[in-house]
């Protein structure tokens, strides 16, 4: 396919370094003389330097009337150059647009985009700061990512060495907790993954990447780690960004007895956040300051959130967060180096707004419109697709067991009139149905075909 | 540096220069000559040495491939090309030594056109064969040949592109690398068939018709025949070549542009009016002087010889129809000149390239101005648009490095006591890659009677001028090969 990439940053340098590797014509459009070296000397693909938002840059790039480019994808920092670049290339006929929205607003409405002609747009802000919310939420998940409208999510969970699940094959898990609907969709063990089958046997320090449902979620933690879960009591966040704010915007109106507090350097935003956010202590100063961090209760909160602007910063909080006794502690980072560095810093969880929109913009490129892309936990080399069984597949009447689908792909969820579940082997599928699939990336072409989906 | 990485590229590289001797090798079995033993002894020696590389390296992944390897790997793939390329003509005995044979494959894939055989027309045809095809395989590049073919190089790829295709700023007509690397191939592929059959309409038979494109298109100048293309004296050869000859300087991405149906890419590219024109003027002020000065009598004649050896020599070609030994000073200057500046970026041309001269005239237009305009921001402009101030200082210290080598060079061969006008010509020439020179090295001699050590380092020049100097210069700093 032919796809041109405007905007060569983070997200954009990774993106079109995956297409290219996946053997695909990119173009990346960059401004930025030293961001387009980079991109040149590092990437198989061709760099066009000007904004993006030109129609001469874009023509170069080969996109005008009657051109047979397959995708734009717009992922700079700016929304309105990734708008004006969408809609420049929806008018010379470009099959599908994808843009990066900065600005929530943008993404607040469904029919924002589909008015401008964009097919995708969207902010990863959002879809993070849902992802924080989680990780508050089931206080020993590593990552989440949610499913379905978030009625569903996925856990990742490490197996604590005195769980009972320890030594257990999988295929028994259903039969000891027989009310707990969930289901097992990728095991990391010593840095490998794994798609699990019914007779695998589980380990202490597997980390477990588990589907079920939102009401379910809180049983996990009793299960794979032994501990009770609590309810969250105090919050802090550090950094009044686009994130933090929404961060604390939505525990705000989940969560009625929560004690948020936020901390941001600059006195003019924490006005404006003070007035915007309603139940929250705004409170303007260091995050680094500790007589601060104690005064305000940082030993025994339920979690630390640190969402400034600056990476390294964000780490090194969220380590001294950690160690001033904050339970759980959460960084927000851009790069993609730094998403590696919870193996060897005392820090929670990591969280990247870049990789999640890098992942769904890949997503996009690769499946047609049909199938339904979903936010994915970006560490795994494994995919989710959310699709609905045509009336004609070939599935349809039979059980899952009878389709002798293969290791390395699997059925995690089926909605069926507004109904959830997990499915077992004599589960039949049904036209209409809709299916979450998980399997490896290499594999996920076969697994749809078995399901007859295009 | 990776060291066993290289290793596997050089063994990919050693293959296909033993393979492609196949092809000489059918015509010494269709001839029933000598050399076929030499042939498939140099097969042999090829693919082992492919092997031993290749079980060196074979655990090594090309997605490691940095800067560094790029050139190591891009310099030493030469020096194996020719290292295998020169086995025919040693084990043949085409020359009686072994430094002889080198240079000749040297001469052959940098396509200098440099020789030092003396009665070629001696020689079976596959030797001679040989000798050409060495020029077509390093005229596109064996690298870009490699890169063509071979889909598994990957994403290191672009690093060994940039290490040999010549120009200040490698131009990719494609997104991918391997893409762009057959259409490369496609086009000059497809510009030889069209010369051959030409050739072939006038003439000539299909052996010499092959040779000629190929030292043609590669802008080599190796001939089968003793006195080079003046043996036919024929006015259509000459016009069919000299045409070929200019195509063959042109930047190739203009001519796949072209073949795309956009006619006006070549007027369209500043560099390619700036060699127009440049030839033009040479060609006429050549033609002018040497019909004034009665050299020959026509101005029909005059304007033939010319041409063609203006063109030959600012291609860096090497093909000659006439002793321009005998012209007029002014003409012999003319020529000396041109074998500095060479052809167009992108082509398969050799010399500094006219669009690092045109970087530097109007660099120093720039800086001319800024002196009377001390507050003004200049740019220098090629094609409108503006050029990067990394892209003038590699130009210029190209510029400078070319001159002290140039200069170093010549110091170097009167040591070893040639005159002059030999030492200085046979550096110029081999530098830019033309061959023929002037004095002692000139159109109707060859570089037999140089000093072993001189062909040894004129060999070095050679693969310099190919590689645009950097990437092999690159090699003899220590920092290189540290890890």
């Amino acid at each position: 396919m032919k796809i041109v990439v405007v905007g060569g940053g983070e997200v954009g340098y990774n993106v079109a370094n995956t297409l290219s590797e996946e053997e695909h014509d990119v173009t990346v459009v960059e401004e930025d003389e030293e961001r387009a070296d980079k991109v040149d000397d590092e990437l198989d693909v061709i760099t066009v330097r000007g904004s993006g938002a030109r129609p001469q840059v874009l023509e170069e790039a080969g996109i005008f009337p009657g051109c047979d480019v397959d995708i734009l994808v717009a992922c700079t920092d700016h929304d309105e150059v990734n708008i004006l670049a969408c809609w420049i290339a929806k008018r010379a006929g470009v099959k599908r647009v994808i843009s990066r929205a900065r600005a929530l607003e943008f993404t607040d409405s469904p029919t924002w985009a589909k008015d401008l002609g964009i097919d995708v747009m969207n902010s990863p802000e959002r879809s993070v700061a849902r992802e924080i919310l989680e990780l508050l939420f089931v206080s020993s998940a590593v990552h989440t990512a949610e499913l379905l409208d978030g009625r569903s999510g996925i856990y990742a969970l490490r197996v604590s060495p005195n769980s009972a699940l320890v030594g257990l094959a999988l295929k028994d898990l259903r039969t000891l907790y027989p009310n707990f609907i969930a289901i097992i969709v990728y095991i990391e063990r010593n840095g490998e993954g794994y798609i699990p089958y019914g007779e695998m046997v589980i380990q202490a320090n597997d980390l477990c990447y588990i589907v079920t449902s939102r009401e379910q979620a809180w049983k996990l933690e009793e299960i794979y780690q032994m501990k009770k879960s609590r309810p969250l009591k105090r919050v802090l966040i550090i950094g009044g960004g686009k994130l933090g704010f929404q961060v604390a915007w939505k525990l705000e109106s989940q969560f009625r007895n929560l004690d948020i507090r936020l901390i941001d350097h600059n006195r003019e935003k924490c006005e404006r956040l003070a007035s915007e956010l309603k139940r929250t202590l705004v409170l303007c100063g260091d995050g680094a300051d500790e007589s601060l961090l104690r005064q305000e209760g940082i030993e025994g909160a339920d979690g630390l959130v640190c969402a400034t602007e600056s990476d390294e910063a964000n780490l090194l909080f969220a380590v001294i967060g950690k160690a001033l006794g904050a339970r759980k502690t959460i960084a927000v980072v851009r790069r993609k180096i730094y998403m590696k560095l919870d193996n060897y810093m005392s820090v929670d969880a990591i969280v990247n707004p870049n990789s999640a929109l890098a992942s769904v913009i890949l997503r996009h490129a690769r499946y047609k419109s049909g199938a339904g892309v979903l936010s994915i936990i970006e560490k795994i080399d494994a995919e989710m697709l959310e699709l609905v069984i045509p009336a004609k597949s070939p599935a349809v009447g039979r059980t899952i067991m009878s389709l002798g689908m293969p290791k390395g792909m699997l059925i995690a969820l089926i909605v069926r009139k507004g109904d959830v579940f997990v499915p077992v082997g004599a589960t039949v599928v049904q036209a209409e149905d809709k299916v979450i699939l998980f399997a490896t990336s290499d594999l996920m072409p076969e697994a749809m075909d078995y399901l007859g989906v295009q | 540096m990776h060291l066993r990485l290289v290793s596997k590229v050089l063994s990919l590289l050693s293959a296909i220069v033993s393979l492609s001797m196949l092809w000489p090798l059918v015509w010494s079995l269709w001839d029933g000559t000598s050399d076929v033993r030499a042939f498939l002894l140099s097969i042999a020696f090829g693919l082992a040495l492919a092997l031993l590389l290749y079980a060196f390296g074979k655990h090594a992944d090309y997605d490691d491939l940095g800067i560094k390897d790029g050139f190591v790997a891009v310099s030493l793939a030469w020096v194996i090309a020719s290292l295998v390329g020169a086995m025919p003509y040693w084990l043949h005995g085409t020359v009686p030594t072994f430094t002889d044979a080198f240079f000749e494959a040297m001469s052959g894939f940098t396509t200098t056109g440099a020789s030092v055989l003396s009665d070629i027309e001696a020689n079976p045809r596959g030797i001679l064969f040989w000798r050409d095809l060495t020029h077509w395989l390093g005229g596109m590049g064996i690298i870009v040949l490699s890169l063509a073919i071979l889909p598994f190089i990957g994403v290191g790829g672009m690093q060994l592109y940039k290490a040999e295709v010549p120009g200040p700023i490698p131009e990719k007509m494609t997104p991918r690398i391997q893409q762009t690397a057959l259409y490369l191939w496609g086009v000059y592929v497809l510009l030889s068939a069209a010369e051959a059959v030409l050739l072939m309409l006038g003439g000539m038979n299909l052996f010499e018709s092959l040779t000629h494109t190929f030292g043609t298109m590669a802008t080599g100048g190796f001939s089968p025949l003793n006195k080079s293309i003046g043996q036919y004296n024929s006015a259509y050869f000459d016009w069919v070549i000299t045409i070929f000859m200019f195509l063959a300087g042109v930047n190739f991405v203009l001519h796949y542009r072209f073949l795309l149906g956009r006619w006006g890419a070549f007027w369209r590219d500043e560099e390619f009016r700036f060699y127009t024109v440049l030839t033009v003027f040479c060609t006429l002020t050549v033609t002018l002087v040497l019909r004034l000065h009665g050299t020959y009598d026509s101005f029909a004649d005059a304007l033939r010889f010319g041409a063609f050896q203006v063109v030959s020599i600012i291609t860096t070609t090497g093909y000659v129809t006439a002793d321009y030994e005998l012209w007029p000073t002014y003409t012999q200057f003319i020529l000396l000149l041109l074998m500095f500046v060479g052809a167009c970026a992108g082509s398969t041309g050799g010399g500094m390239k006219n669009l690092r001269l045109m970087v530097l005239a109007r660099h120093v237009r720039a800086e001319l101005s800024s002196i009377l305009h001390p507050k003004a921001i200049v740019h220098v402009r090629v094609g409108g648009k503006p050029v990067g101030r990394e892209i003038i200082a590699s130009v210029t210290s190209f510029f400078i490095l070319y001159i002290v080598i140039f200069t170093a060079g010549t110091l170097f061969m009167t040591i070893l006591d040639l005159d002059l006008i030999t030492a200085m010509s046979s550096v110029a020439a081999t530098l830019g890659n033309i061959g023929p020179g002037l004095g002692g090295v000139g159109p109707m001699r060859n570089y037999a009677a140089i000093p072993d050590s001189g062909k040894w380092v004129l060999s070095l020049f050679m693969m310099m001028g190919r590689l645009e100097l950097y990437t092999v210069v690159l090699l003899l700093l220590p920092e290189t090969w540290k890890r």
